[in-house]
C-alpha cells in the first residue's frame, strides 16, 4: 500500500496545505509552493509509492476476520511508526510524529475524486466557530458552555457525489379561489374550482449526497450549501494535513437521496408558479430526470466532539463558508422556570383583560 | 237602520280605542322614589325595613336603584308594561325592578324583572334567566321576603363585574399554550441538525422554463352558514318611548 508524505524540497520536512494561503507550506522552514507547481512533483510520487511499503501480514492473526477486512496498516514513512486506519481513509495524521500523510492507493483509478473544494478556514475558525454557535442560545445548560472541554476537531475532506440533471416536469394541480360575503342572517362562501397545468423543465448541478458512512447524512447535508465555484481539479497535495475517507457508499445507492431532493425541488418550483390561489394541491405530477452526470469529489468539514454528561456531541463546520451546525442539549429546569413564568403572565393579562372586558 | 248601525258600531270602535289609548297612561302606576313600594301588603314592616336597607346598601354600590314592587292588579297592562312604567320618572335612570303582581290563581299570577339605563347591559339574559329561575319556588311557595331578598343579593352579583368560574382555568390554559409555543420556538434554535429538504440551492442559474400553463375555471358552490345570533346580550324593548330590559314570568 503506498503511504506519501510531501516533503519539503526545500528542508525535507513533511509538509501540509495552509488553508489561509491557499498553498503548501513547510512548518519547519515557512517555504511556500504553490499547489499547481506541485502537480508534476505530485505524478512522479504517486508511481512511487507502490513499491516498497507492504501489508503487515503478520499482524493479522490479531484481528479477527471482521476487523481484518476493514482495517489497514501503514508504516510511516517519517519515523516509521505503525498507522492503523480504517480501509476506507484516505489521508491521515501519524499518531507518532504528527507529520500529514496521505494513502496514495485509495485514491487511484477509479477512487480518484474529479474536485476538490480545498479548505478555505482553518482549525482555529473551527473552534471560534463552536464558541460563537454556543453563544445567544437562550436554553443551553450554562455548564455545556463552561465546561466544554473539545475531545476533538478534525479537518475531514468528506467524499460526496454530485448529481447533475435536467428534470422535466408536467404537474396538474387542483385550485381553489373562495370569496365570502353575509347578508343579515347568512354567510357566504363561494368556492371557485381550478384545473392548473404546468409543464417546462429546470436543471440542476452538482446536488451533493455523502458518501461516506462515517459521516451522518443529516450533519451533512445540514452544513449544505457548498459552492461549486470553490472546487479545483483533484490534486492528493490538498489533502496534506488533513483526514480524508473515500467513498463506501458508491454512486448507484446515493442516487436515490439526489433524486429525491431534485423532485422535491422541481415540485417546489413548479408550484410557485400557480399563484392567486387560496388552495393548491397537485393532482397529477409527472417529473423525468434525464442526462443525469455523476462527479465524486471530496468536501472540507471540520468535525468538532464534545462530550456533556457522558454523552457525546458533534458538530460540522463547513470548511468553505463556516456554516456551523450541531444540535445542543436544553436545559430542562430552565425551559419548566421560564415556561411557568410566561404561562402566569400570560394567563394574567388573558384574564385581566377578561375583568376589563366586563367593566367597559 | 244600517247606516245608525254602522254609526254606533264606528263610535263602540272609537270609544274603545280612546279607552285603550288613553285609560293606561292616566292610570300609570307611581312609587315616589321608595325602593320598597309594597302596596299589595306581602311584606310585614320589620321585613319592609331590612329590605329597604338591603336595597339601599347594595343599591349605592352599583349606583343604581335596585326596586321591589308589589301591587294587586296591573290595571290591565301587561306585567312588562306596569313594571317598566313603574321607572319612568321616578327612579335613578339606571334601576332594575322586581315587580310582583298577586292577582289571580295559582299560575297566573304575575312576576316581572325590569332593567333601564346601565343595568340593562349589567344585566344579561341569561344572568335575568338564573334569577328568575332562583325566585321563582320561594313566589310560588308565598314566601315573598325570601324572593325579594334573593333577587337583591344575586342581581347586585351579577352587576357587579364578575367572571364565570371556569374563565380562570381556560386563562391558565391558554397562557400554558402560548409559553410552550414561545419556549418551544426559542428550543428550536438548539437544533441545528437536519436533512435538506429539496435541493433549491443547487438549481442551475435560469435554468427554469414553462412551456406551458394553463389555469382553467371548471366550477363554483356556494355555501352558507347562518349568523350567529348575539347570544350573550341584552334584549331590549321600548315602553312609552324609553328603553327597557327585563323578563317576567307567572307563579
Amino acid at each position: 500500500m503506498a503511504l506519501q508524505e510531501y516533503k519539503c524540497p526545500c528542508c525535507g520536512g513533511a509538509i501540509s496545505f495552509d488553508s489561509t494561503l491557499q498553498k503548501m507550506k513547510c512548518p519547519y522552514c515557512d517555504t511556500e509552493f504553490d499547489v499547481e507547481a506541485l502537480r508534476g512533483y505530485d505524478e512522479d510520487l504517486k508511481d512511487e509509492g507502490s513499491d516498497d511499503l507492504e501489508w503487515n501480514t503478520d499482524a493479522g492473526s490479531q484481528w479477527s476476520t471482521n476487523e481484518e477486512g476493514s482495517l489497514r496498516t501503514y508504516v510511516c514513512k517519517s519515523c516509521g511508526g505503525e498507522i492503523i486506519c480504517d480501509e476506507n481513509t484516505a489521508a491521515t495524521e501519524c499518531p507518532y510524529c504528527n507529520n500529514p500523510v496521505v494513502m496514495m492507493n485509495q485514491l487511484k483509478g477509479n477512487l480518484k475524486p474529479d474536485y476538490v473544494i480545498p479548505f478555505k478556514l482553518d482549525k482555529k475558525a473551527a473552534v471560534e466557530g463552536l464558541s460563537k454557535h454556543l453563544t445567544g442560545k437562550f436554553l443551553l445548560p450554562k455548564v455545556f458552555k463552561d465546561q466544554n472541554h473539545l475531545d476533538e476537531v478534525k479537518g475531514v475532506y468528506v467524499p460526496f457525489w454530485l448529481f447533475d440533471a435536467d428534470a422535466d416536469a408536467d404537474i396538474r394541480y387542483r385550485a381553489t379561489r373562495t370569496r365570502m360575503w353575509s347578508d343579515s342572517d347568512y354567510n357566504y362562501t363561494e368556492t371557485s374550482y381550478f384545473s392548473i397545468y404546468r409543464a417546462g423543465g429546470i436543471g440542476f448541478d452538482h446536488v451533493p449526497v455523502d458518501g461516506s458512512t462515517h459521516m451522518a447524512d443529516d450533519l451533512m447535508e445540514s452544513v449544505e450549501p457548498f459552492n461549486f465555484d470553490g472546487a479545483v481539479d483533484f490534486q492528493t497535495a490538498y489533502l496534506a494535513g488533513y483526514l480524508a475517507d473515500k467513498y463506501d457508499v458508491d454512486a448507484e445507492q446515493s442516487i436515490n437521496r439526489a433524486n429525491d431532493r431534485v423532485k422535491a425541488s422541481t415540485e417546489d418550483a413548479f408550484r410557485n408558479t400557480v399563484q392567486g390561489y387560496a388552495t393548491v394541491t397537485p393532482e397529477a405530477t409527472n417529473i423525468r430526470l434525464h442526462n443525469g452526470k455523476t462527479k465524486y469529489a471530496l468536501y472540507p468539514v471540520w468535525i468538532l466532539n464534545t462530550t456533556y454528561k457522558d454523552e457525546k456531541y458533534t458538530f460540522a463546520m463547513n470548511g468553505q463558508t463556516g456554516k456551523f451546525v450541531g444540535n445542543l442539549p436544553t436545559d430542562w429546569g430552565k425551559f419548566w422556570r421560564f415556561g411557568a413564568l410566561i404561562t402566569a403572565i400570560v394567563s394574567a393579562l388573558i384574564y385581566g383583560g377578561m375583568w376589563l372586558w366586563q367593566l367597559l | 237602520m244600517k247606516t245608525t248601525k254602522r254609526v254606533c258600531s264606528l263610535l263602540f270602535v272609537i270609544a274603545i280605542l280612546l279607552t285603550v289609548a288613553v285609560l293606561p297612561a292616566s292610570a300609570e302606576p307611581t312609587s315616589d322614589g321608595r325602593l320598597i313600594v309594597d302596596n299589595a301588603d306581602l311584606f310585614n314592616d320589620a321585613q319592609e325595613a331590612e329590605l329597604k336597607t338591603l336595597a339601599q346598601e347594595n343599591g349605592k354600590k352599583q349606583d343604581c336603584d335596585i326596586i321591589v314592587y308589589t301591587t294587586k292588579s296591573l290595571d290591565g297592562y301587561s306585567a312588562q308594561s306596569y313594571a317598566d312604567y313603574c321607572h319612568i320618572n321616578n327612579y335613578n335612570d339606571n334601576s332594575v325592578l322586581l315587580l310582583i303582581c298577586v292577582a289571580g290563581g295559582e299560575g297566573e299570577r304575575d312576576f316581572h324583572i325590569s332593567t333601564h339605563g346601565d343595568c340593562i347591559k349589567k344585566l344579561k339574559d341569561s344572568e335575568l334567566e338564573d334569577i328568575k329561575n332562583a325566585i321563582l319556588p320561594y313566589l310560588q311557595g308565598g314566601d315573598y321576603y325570601t324572593a325579594a331578598k334573593t333577587y337583591i343579593n344575586q342581581s347586585v352579583e351579577y352587576m357587579a363585574p364578575h367572571l364565570k368560574w371556569y374563565m380562570l382555568p381556560i386563562a391558565i390554559l391558554i397562557g400554558f399554550a402560548i409559553a410552550m409555543l414561545i419556549m418551544n420556538g426559542i428550543r428550536k434554535k438548539l437544533k441545528t441538525v437536519q436533512m435538506q429538504s429539496g435541493a433549491a440551492n443547487y438549481v442551475r442559474q435560469d435554468s427554469m422554463n414553462i412551456t406551458q400553463s394553463r389555469d382553467t375555471y371548471l366550477y363554483s358552490t356556494v355555501a352558507r352558514t347562518r349568523r350567529a345570533k348575539e347570544s350573550s346580550g341584552s334584549s331590549t324593548h321600548s315602553t312609552g318611548g324609553d328603553s327597557f330590559g327585563g323578563s317576567g314570568g307567572k307563579f
